[in-house]
Order: structure tokens, then sequence, then C-alpha cells
């Protein structure tokens, strides 16, 4: 039987990271490793639409119209057949306040995880975001050191402007990626009104991102293509997979792709863990010093509640459903359309008016022009034309906040395996109308009719699961991640995670690994 | 099935036409098929939607006209997925340029848009009318 110092399940953010922190050991990461079973044959968007290959474009089994019937069926970034494989996990559901089924979906299996669908935004916490939402028993300096070494791994793209007091101090940033006509216009409105406080309390300024606008540790950059919802993020779009290439490759991690854990039973000297080989559903056993779970909040969760046969349990479950606000800019109306870009724009923040929210600026160049017909209250025909001569000068706010446990949303595992959501309370956006007064100052215009609140779950930013507290009750972690009664199980990953701040948590979620990695190794036993 | 495939191939020309004002390209019909026979999504539908997508079709009512009007509930309505199978199939087969082909200079954008706007509060208008006129659900 194969024994290991460190048991890692999972080549997610937390997985690699913890990886990372612990190369040079005898480290073993369990992983499904799911590939990609299509392509995306063309280097650009444009290319794509001017060969005239619907089936490349669309999906050989038409993949891409999988909302044809039912618009939040499948997630955006989930569509494409070259991105399919990313959400062939574990299935769960989500049920709404009326008992209503909101979404079905399914946990990654992908080598990487859901990061292979991530829109690259690697930020950091401060003690002002962890004290803001609350409950958090480690303060941002205990991350501070795991973030530097995380940003230089990976390469963070962006500019110290005036979202730097709200996004932290990063060194060495590499330059932001091109801005678009109506980000240029932006920026240049609000240079000319800021004040202090920026303009009405909105803050802005160019988004840091695990982009690459320049060459950084071998990987090149990116090309701007406009293809981010048609493959997996990758070339320069750091995902955990070039982390765990970059790992195998250096020979310092004993990968077992094709497997997944079964259970896991913790001993005196060491913990023994079920797997099985995913296509022959052969099982085996393998022992470790000690085990660290990165299979993602809900994932995690659920292996820890069935390996304490507490499937009727509930445990706190919160997310980050964020509002989305198509914004016009009539000043750029009829603007040429760049040849590259890359979704996200800008990065802002209503300051001064309670808690901060995070407001991203997405540029809707590399979606299907299709995709956004049906949101256009005109006759499609019609709503294509008006799209043609708007499309330069639009931009759509996708605006994140806080995110608490609540009585009302929690999660816990049916009989048959699967989890079960239950999210009974939604928050509304409530400063719909101070973001809109700001963005009227900056030449943008919107409707609070347009604004729309995402389904659960549909932002990816899972946490809370299994929060870590100073002194931790049953389904709780202690903060170097240990299971509330156990010395050698952690859970890295965002299960952990006691609350969100507005701000995504993927960066916070790698460096919390990377701490309870450190932690583990000097754990003395 | 030949009914079928004929009925589906007229429908086709006659969602293509409205949306394009010209005829479908042979691709665009062929793959239009091949989606009916292949999606789900395409294959069922209440009869009130059956029902609705045959008498615009027989009578060559102003289908871009209704549909915004059976935009409600959860799921689209038959007609919204087949038109917007019309778009993504257009958009995607490299003969129909005014998708992606972006007005260009700020005047010419605010025209487009008030005038795409006039011409969709009449294509509204004249689509409410015949919905209410022939009672589509």
């Amino acid at each position: 039987m194969d024994f290991f110092e460190y048991i890692i399940i999972g080549s997610g953010p937390a997985g690699v990271s913890a990886a990372l922190k612990l190369e040079g050991t005898d480290t073993c990461m369990v992983d499904v490793g799911e590939q990609p079973s299509a392509s995306f044959p063309f280097t650009s968007l444009d290319e794509a639409l001017a060969s005239g290959q619907v089936g490349d474009v669309l999906g050989k089994h038409w993949e891409m119209l999988s909302n044809l019937a039912d618009p939040v069926r499948c997630h955006p970034k989930l569509r494409a057949q070259a991105v399919r494989h990313v959400m062939q996990g574990e299935s769960f559901q989500v049920i709404g306040a009326d008992d209503n089924l909101l979404v079905r979906g399914r946990g990654s299996f992908a080598a990487g995880g859901m990061a292979n669908a991530w829109g690259a935004q690697l930020l950091r916490y401060t003690d002002d975001d962890l004290s803001e939402a609350g409950d958090w028993p480690i303060s941002a300096s205990e991350l501070t050191r795991h973030y530097t070494d995380l940003e230089t791994h990976i390469g963070i793209s962006g500019e110290l402007d005036d979202m730097a007091a709200f996004l932290g101090h990063t060194d060495n940033l590499l330059p932001p990626v091109p801005s678009v006509p109506v980000t240029n216009y932006m920026l240049d409105r609000y240079a000319a009104k800021r004040c202090s406080n920026g303009v009405s309390g909105l803050r802005i300024g160019r988004p840091r991102l695990a982009v690459l606008t320049r060459p950084h540790r071998g990987r090149p950059a990116y090309d701007f293509a406009e293809t981010e919802f048609f493959t997996p993020a990758s070339g320069g779009i750091y995902t955990p997979r070039d982390t765990l290439s970059e790992l195998r490759q250096r020979g310092k991690i004993h990968y077992l792709g094709g497997h997944k854990l079964i259970a896991f039973r913790e001993h005196a000297d060491y913990v023994e863990i079920e797997i099985e080989v995913v296509k022959s559903r052969q099982r085996e056993t393998i022992r470790a010093k000690h085990l660290l779970l990165g299979c993602g909040a809900m994932q995690t969760a659920r292996l820890v509640l069935l390996n304490r046969a507490q499937t009727g349990a509930s445990l706190p479950f919160i997310d980050h459903p964020p509002t989305l606000l198509p914004v016009f800019f009539p000043a750029r109306f009829g603007s040429r359309l760049p040849q590259q870009s890359f979704p996200i724009q800008l990065i802002g923040t209503l300051t001064g008016n309670g808690e901060r929210d995070m407001i991203s600026f997405y540029y809707p160049a590399g979606m299907l022009w299709s995709d956004l017909l049906p949101d256009i209250p005109l006759p499609m025909n019609l709503a294509r034309s008006v799209l043609a001569g708007m499309i330069g000068g639009m931009l759509v706010a996708q605006i994140w906040e806080i995110s608490r446990p609540s009585q009302g949303n929690r999660m816990r595992v049916e009989p048959d395996g699967t989890v079960r959501i239950d999210y009974r309370e939604t928050q509304i956006y409530s400063k719909l109308s101070l973001l809109l007064d700001a963005l009227r100052r900056l030449g943008g215009f919107s409707l609070p009719g347009l604004a729309s609140m995402s389904p659960p779950s549909w932002g990816f930013h899972h946490a809370a699961t299994l929060p870590m507290r100073l002194d931790p009750e049953p389904f709780e972690t202690h903060t170097d991640g240990r299971l509330w009664d156990s010395r050698r199980i952690r859970v890295i990953d965002g299960s952990v995670l006691p609350s969100l701040p507005a701000k995504n948590h993927s960066l916070t979620i790698m460096a919390n690994a990377a701490r309870i990695a450190e932690q583990v190794k000097l754990c003395g036993y | 099935m030949i009914s079928d495939c004929a009925s589906l191939t007229h429908e086709a020309e006659v969602l293509h036409r409205q949306f394009f004002h010209r005829d479908a390209p042979h691709k665009l019909i062929e793959c239009y098929l091949r989606a009916h026979a292949e999606l789900p999504d395409l294959a069922h539908a209440s009869d009130d939607e059956l029902r609705t997508v045959r008498v615009i079709i027989d009578k060559n009512l102003d289908a871009l006209g209704i549909e915004p009007w059976l935009r409600a509930g959860p799921e689209r309505h038959l007609l919204s997925r087949k038109l917007l199978l019309t778009a993504y199939l257009a958009e995607c087969d490299a003969e129909h340029r005014e998708f992606r082909q972006e007005v260009t200079g700020r005047v010419r954008g605010l025209v487009q848009l008030c005038w795409s706007s006039v011409r969709a509060a009449v294509q509204l208008l004249k689509g409410r009318f015949q919905k209410a006129m022939y009672g589509l659900l």
C-alpha cells in the first residue's frame, strides 16, 4: 500500500497552491483530472465566425444552444463544447424559497477545477474586507506573504490607480489588459471629474487579472482574441492547470489522475484513503500522514458529511450571485470595435454608503450577438440592428456584494448522494440608484428595470460550508484547516472561508491553502 | 417525415426572409433541419405554442413583431427558440455579415438607433395586433 506524507484531493486553486507550498515533500495529488474532449479550432472569434463552420462554433451537438429554451440552464461560460468537461462532477441542485428548482448543476472533475472558466480576477483581501464581512478568525496579514508569492508565481496585470486602496498593494504588476474605446471614455470622464472620494462615491480603475500582457516565467502573453466564451482559460490566462503541469514536469508531485476520493478514515498515525479509478470503478487504498481536502466548498462538505454519515445535517452555504446591469454610453455609440479585447475592462466600488460592493465592468464583444438578442426588448431583427450601433458604447456592470451565512441558505446531502442547496434568502442590491447617478456623471446611462440578479450558485463563489473558527464546533474547522475533531484531516478550499467580502475569493482561497499547507509542514507530527 | 422536412424547410425560409429580407442559404436550412432533429428544446412544446408557430407560418404573419409579446415565464416560447436558432445559424455561417459588422461613427450609430427604435415601435404594434387578432398564445 502506498504511503505518502501528504495527500491532496483536487487540482483546483486550493490544491495546486498547497502542492506548491509542499513542493519537495512526498506529496500525492488525487484528481479526476478531466480533459477537454473537443477543441475550438480557431485562433480568434472573428476567424471562427468567418469560417462558416457552424458545427465548430456552435458545437457538434449544439452545445452553445443548450440555453435555447431555458436561459439559465447553463452558465454562458460553460456552454461551449471545449469547456463542457469543466462541469461533469457530482451533481447539485439549488431550491428556491417556493421549493422551486432554481439551478441544476454539477461540480467539476476537470484538471484545474472550475478555474478553467474563471474570469481571472485575482484579488487580495485586506483587513478592511475581513472586518466588514465579519467572523474571520485570522487577519489579512497572515495571508500577505502567500498573496505575494502567488502573485509572483502567477503574474498579475493591473495598475496602481484609484482602486489601489480597495484592491490592496501588489508589487510588479504587469501592464493592464488593452482597454476598449468605451473604457477609455469612462476613464477620461472619471479623471476630469474625480475628487478624493471618486465621482459620487464611485471609484474606478483597471482590474487586477491573472492575464499576462507580456511573457512571464516561461508563459506567453495572452492573445486577446475574444475566445473566452469558447475555450477553457489557457495560454496567457493563468489557471491552476499551469501550476499542476509545472509541478509534474519538475517531478515534484506524485499525480494520481483519473481517481476520485470515496472515503477516508483517520487513525492515530495516518489517514487511510479509499479512492476509485473513475473509468473501471476499481477501488484501492492509500495512506498518508495528512489529508488535505480541496474539492471546492460544495464537494468537500459533501465528502465530510458522507464520511460522518450525517447526510441529514445541514451546513451553511454562501455564494455571490451578482447583479447584472447593462450601461450605455451614447457618446461612444458607433465606436469602431477593436480587433482584440478582454471582457473585464474596469473594476469599481461605491464608497461612503455603507458596506462596499465590487463592480466589474464587462465589455460583451467576446459573446455571440445572438446571445444578447433575447435580452433586448425589441423584435430580434431590430435588436441586432440596434446592437450594431450600440455595442461599442456598452458595458455590463456585474455587481458583487458581501455575503454572510444565513439561516435560509443551507446545503445538505440527499440520500442518493447529491447535494441540495436550499437558497431561500436573496440579497437585493440596495445601492442601484446611487450607482446609476454616479454612472450618469461619467456619461453612462441605464435603468433600474434593466438590472437582473443571477441565479444562486451562478457566480461560483461558494464558501462557508465548513467555516474556520478559533474554537470550532461540529462541521467547522480550526484555523489551521483541521476538521473540528481531527488531527490529520484538513480542509484547504473555499469551505473554510466564514464570510465573503465583495471581492472575488479565488486568490484568497489559494493564499489560505498555502498558509494551511505551511502549517501542516510545521505541525510536528 | 417527408412532410415534416418540407414544412420545416418552409418554416426556415419564412423566418429567415422576415429576419434578413432575403432567401435563406441552403446550408442554413440544412442546419435548421438538423437542429430540429437533434435538439430536444425544439421538439418539446405545448399545443398553444405549436399552434402559434403554425398560424404564423401559414398566414405569413410578422413573427418578429409577435415574438416579443410572447416573452414571459422562465422558459422561452417555441417561436422565440426558432427565431433564436435562425439568428445563431446566421451569425455563424459566414454569409450574414450584418452580424458583428458594427455601425461606425457616432452620428450614424445614433441615427441607426433612432431609426431602429421607430421601426421597432411600428413592428411591435403590428405584432400586438396580429397576436390579438389570431389569438396567439
